[in-house]
């Protein structure tokens, strides 16, 4: 119980970082426009 | 009733990404800023109302381009880490076609087990390995969903569009049809031997903060909860299956219930069972 308590702790904070550094990066306007201009 | 709800947010999961209609009568995209924003469903933002892009498309389109996805791979993990792969069984409009497809009355058959790893094979291979290597959208031009919602609409409202009709579009029409065939004979085909999204949500089932839990105290291994189960699997043999899309139909039995990782005694037994995975404490009545 434990260790998925942690698990998804552990997933969690791996997945806010990797949406983090793709909002730094600015990766939500090159998504905007490959969108947009199929 | 929970199985009516889930009916409706499959509808609304269908609507609510697609509510740009004017697209259709003015054959054009949406070209707004919530079209940078990676939907957690399967969803073709090439479809004439999509209001959101695909995940699925963005990704393969940054490994197209030799990049890293970081925003659209973090906000899928995000949603897996939180819910799993609910997202399929609750709002995938393709999921939904699926379950729709399977009321049809016909013969029934059953899916092999070894197929639903081909999803992961359509993940690695058509998502990123085949675009970084050749620079093509290959995932993109065979995606049943983008011929349903943007090939088909775009090659019948523009002239332009049919025009540059050639082989490949026969061969998504031809997937598109097996796919939509073999839902009638199986349970979610698509969603079990070739969705990369879904690929990617199973992969957070076992640690995803909302969880099955399962009570082999009550449970009377009737095997009803297969019959319901949208993807004809055993939420009782394991309750963190990757295969199993967390839409709860299940849980009209006692037996099964949602719960949170944070849960340690979903059912509210004292010392029998802990619930998840089947497991009993050691030294107590059921143990």
């Amino acid at each position: 119980m434990k260790y998925r308590t942690a698990a998804f702790l552990l997933t969690a904070a791996a997945s806010a970082a990797l949406l983090a550094i793709g909002l730094f990066r600015g990766e939500f306007a090159k998504a905007l426009v490959n969108g947009a201009l199929l | 009733m929970a199985f009516l709800r889930r009916r409706v947010y499959q509808g609304l999961g269908a609507i609510l990404p697609n509510a740009y209609v004017q697209g259709f009568f003015s054959a054009s995209l949406y070209q707004g800023s919530l079209k940078g924003v990676c939907t957690p469903l399967f969803n073709c933002y090439a479809c004439p109302s999509a209001l959101f892009s695909c995940p699925i498309g963005t990704m393969q389109h940054f490994a197209a381009t030799g990049k890293v996805p970081f925003y659209a791979a973090g906000t899928v993990a995000i949603v897996g880490a939180s819910v799993g792969r609910m997202t399929c069984g609750t709002l995938c409009p393709f999921g939904f076609l699926q379950d729709i497809l399977f009321k049809v009355r016909s013969w029934k058959g059953r899916l092999p087990g070894w197929a639903s790893s081909l999803r992961y094979v359509a993940l690695v291979l058509l998502v990123f390995l085949v675009p970084a290597l050749t620079q093509v959208h290959w995932f993109s031009r065979l995606c049943p969903m983008g011929t349903l919602t943007g090939g088909l609409p775009w090659a019948t409202m523009s002239g332009g569009v049919r025009a540059m009709i050639g082989s490949l579009f026969w061969v998504k029409i031809g997937i598109l049809l097996l796919f939509v065939t073999s839902s009638v004979l199986l349970k979610r085909p698509f969603c079990r031997a070739a969705c990369p999204l879904g690929a990617i949500f199973s992969l957070f089932n076992r640690s995803s903060f909302l969880q099955l839990a399962w009570n082999p105290d009550t449970c009377t291994r009737c095997g009803k909860c297969q019959k319901i189960c949208p993807v004809d699997i055993r939420p009782d043999d394991n309750p963190t299956n990757p295969e199993c899309l967390r839409c709860w139909d299940c849980t009209r039995c006692p037996s099964l219930t949602m719960t949170t990782v944070l849960h340690r005694n979903p059912f509210g037994l004292t010392g029998t069972a802990e619930g998840r995975g089947g497991k009993i404490l050691p030294g107590t009545s059921a143990g």
